[in-house]
């Protein structure tokens, strides 16, 4: 495996051992790094548009259908603080990477309860008990403990 | 009944927090002090209680702000709550603090403390959900590799404490200063972790408790960790029981020992544990190999370093063991599904040391520069006099004796003292004597107090934001 870190605001996109890598965003603003290339005959997946149900990328080279459940399901091991991200890719360690900047067509997609994919934080179904619905902002902040 | 108990506590209306804060700090315990130590007393534990009505504590710090005054009263009273918990008793006579004895374990104070703590903790942690973020398919094999990997990075990673110390005008106060950082966690070691040994969950459970006994010396006391550092704090002519040096925990130690106390209080949080076990466990090897040598190298061979020595030795395996026989077998128990988590508890601990390596540093460079701040003093008074800025002030006249209890501020401040005289102090015996028409710069977020010994002394605190902004 080979461990690959990247400043997500200038790398959004990955090359390597012929294989691409971009990042996908969620409309809640978080992000995957997804296979790039698309299982029918190796279209730019980063340049698909989502369908209507919003459940489906459409490759832009012959309009298959490429699953988002299923790009999802397949999205590389990731960690992000701030915008430093740490991924791990299933190639030989050795291998280059070459990080890039790509414009990427895809908006935003839906994922969540929609995807069904449970296995990437924010988008498994916890229980929220945190207290930080309380409104205390009506109290005066105190600038005078000298 | 507990979880309905806690969903009640949860939905505190801000007043009632607010409430339950003011009766939770007017605890005797926790009450201002004369004292800068507890020698034997580790009930009395300051927390600046007349400050904390006026402060706000229900939104998420961010990342930026987590050294801010409320990090520090947060960490404070947490830290109280969580140790509520544990026992501790003084070495000798009881009879001296026994009253504290008897307000620290209160069950009033316990309730209380128990509806104040969520809040307290989304204010302190919650930022940590929202900075890091773990995505993608995990597999075991991923895991380790990741693990095994940042691990190896971490050991190569110099350590920004010790180069602060070995960089310091004062090598030996910083190293003091160092081993009192630890001293708030290391002198009840793995008591966060014991929270995690009891109930029953297979062979996991044995594997931690294996861990858990030999932090305690197999129960032969002169060989239990925390006796290990007992005999190190000794060898440094510090006091050795807990808490003695209260005032002097910076936040993000308080920070660092609260953690643990906050993923193992909270067995939801368990496989996150795991994560950042194996971290402090991989990694603490190294770390103790370089403390060792600095010890050494800054007070000579008579200093006592076999707390250090032995985890160079036995944290090898407990990084061994945390990693084969709890984390893995975990994951094959349950499933990928809960190495996000255990990802996640690797990663904040990890943001959490580096932010207390920084920490650590600045107020060990604030301390050695007390000299250049109290000059400072001269040019941003200049500043305020000729009106090119124009910050808040505030007055105080205090009596001889009348100390003020460690804090920091939000943005630099300006003391001036306008009759007698302050001794400013920004670490355990370090001060500056400020007579009448000196004063210093306070930068933000470090940690200082203050005693008053003249008379009577008057001073001003002016809020000048960034003082820098005063000397060009």
């Amino acid at each position: 495996m080979l461990i690959v870190k990247f400043d997500m605001q200038e790398t959004n996109f990955v090359v390597v051992a012929n294989e691409t890598y971009f990042l996908l965003v969620s409309e809640t603003g978080h992000r995957m790094l997804v296979k790039g290339q698309c299982s029918h005959r190796g279209g730019p997946l980063h340049l698909a548009c989502l369908d209507k149900a919003g459940q489906n990328l459409i490759c832009p080279w012959h309009e298959t259908r490429f699953g988002l459940k299923r790009l999802i399901a397949t999205a590389m091991p990731m960690i992000c603080i701030d915008e430093q991200a740490t991924a791990l890719l299933p190639v030989q360690p050795e291998a280059e990477a070459q990080l890039m900047r790509r414009r990427i067509r895809l908006p935003p997609v839906p994922i969540g309860e929609t995807s069904g994919q449970n296995a990437t934080e924010g988008t498994r179904k916890k229980p929220q008990f945190m207290p930080v619905s309380l409104n205390l902002r009506g109290h005066q902040m105190s600038d005078s403990y000298d | 009944m507990s979880h309905s108990h806690q969903v009640k506590a949860l939905s505190l209306e801000p007043s009632q927090f607010k409430a339950y804060l003011s009766r939770y700090a007017s605890n005797p315990a926790f009450a201002d002090s004369d004292e800068w130590l507890f020698p034997d007393n580790p009930y009395r534990r300051p927390i600046r209680s007349r400050v904390l009505p006026y402060l706000d504590f229900s939104r998420r710090l961010r990342q930026q702000e987590l050294l801010q005054y409320t990090g520090l009263a947060a960490n404070r009273m947490l830290l109280n709550i969580y140790e509520a918990d544990l026992l501790f008793l003084p070495d000798e006579h009881l009879n001296h603090a026994y009253k504290d004895f008897q307000h620290f374990y209160s069950s009033e104070t316990r309730v209380l403390g128990e509806h104040i703590r969520p809040i307290l903790e989304s204010h302190i942690f919650g930022f940590l959900k929202e900075t890091i973020r773990v995505s993608g398919q995990w597999t075991r094999s991923a895991l380790r590799e990741y693990l095994l990997s940042l691990t190896a990075e971490a050991a190569r990673t110099p350590s920004v404490s010790l180069d602060a110390i070995r960089k310091s005008a004062n090598p030996q106060h910083a190293a003091r200063t160092y081993m009192i950082q630890f001293a708030g966690d290391f002198l009840s070691e793995a008591s966060a972790m014991g929270r995690n040994v009891l109930g029953h969950y297979g062979a996991a459970q044995s594997e931690l408790f294996k861990l858990l006994i030999d932090e305690f010396g197999y129960g032969v006391h002169d060989t239990k960790h925390s006796t290990l550092f007992e005999n190190l704090l000794a060898s440094l002519g510090l006091f050795s029981k807990p808490h003695a040096y209260w005032q002097f925990y910076l936040t993000s130690s308080l920070m660092m020992n609260n953690y643990f106390h906050y993923i193992c209080r909270d067995h939801s949080q368990f496989f996150k544990y795991l994560g950042a076990l194996y971290y402090t466990e991989a990694t603490f090897s190294d770390v103790c190999k370089h403390i060792g040598i600095m010890l050494t190298d800054v007070f000579g061979p008579e200093v006592n370093i076999d707390y250090f020595s032995e985890h160079v030795h036995i944290d090898q395996y407990h990084g061994r063991m945390a990693l084969d026989k709890l984390v893995l077998p975990i994951v094959e128990r349950f499933g990928d599904e809960m190495i996000p988590e255990i990802v996640r508890g690797f990663e904040e601990i990890k943001l959490l040391s580096k932010i207390a390596e920084d920490d650590f540093a600045a107020q060990v460079a604030w301390s050695d520069e007390s000299s250049l701040f109290k000059q400072l003093h001269g040019p941003v008074k200049a500043a305020i006099a000729a009106g090119r800025i124009a910050p808040k002030c505030q007055r105080f006249v205090e009596p001889r004796g009348e100390l003020s209890v460690t804090h920091v501020h939000d943005g630099d401040e300006l003391c001036h003292i306008v009759s007698g005289t302050m001794r400013f102090v920004t670490g355990d015996q370090r001060s500056v004597l400020l007579h009448e028409g000196e004063g210093t710069v306070i930068l933000r977020n470090r940690l200082h107090g203050a005693i008053i010994e003249s008379a009577e002394c008057v001073y001003e605190i002016y809020s000048v934001g960034d003082h820098k902004q005063c000397l060009s």
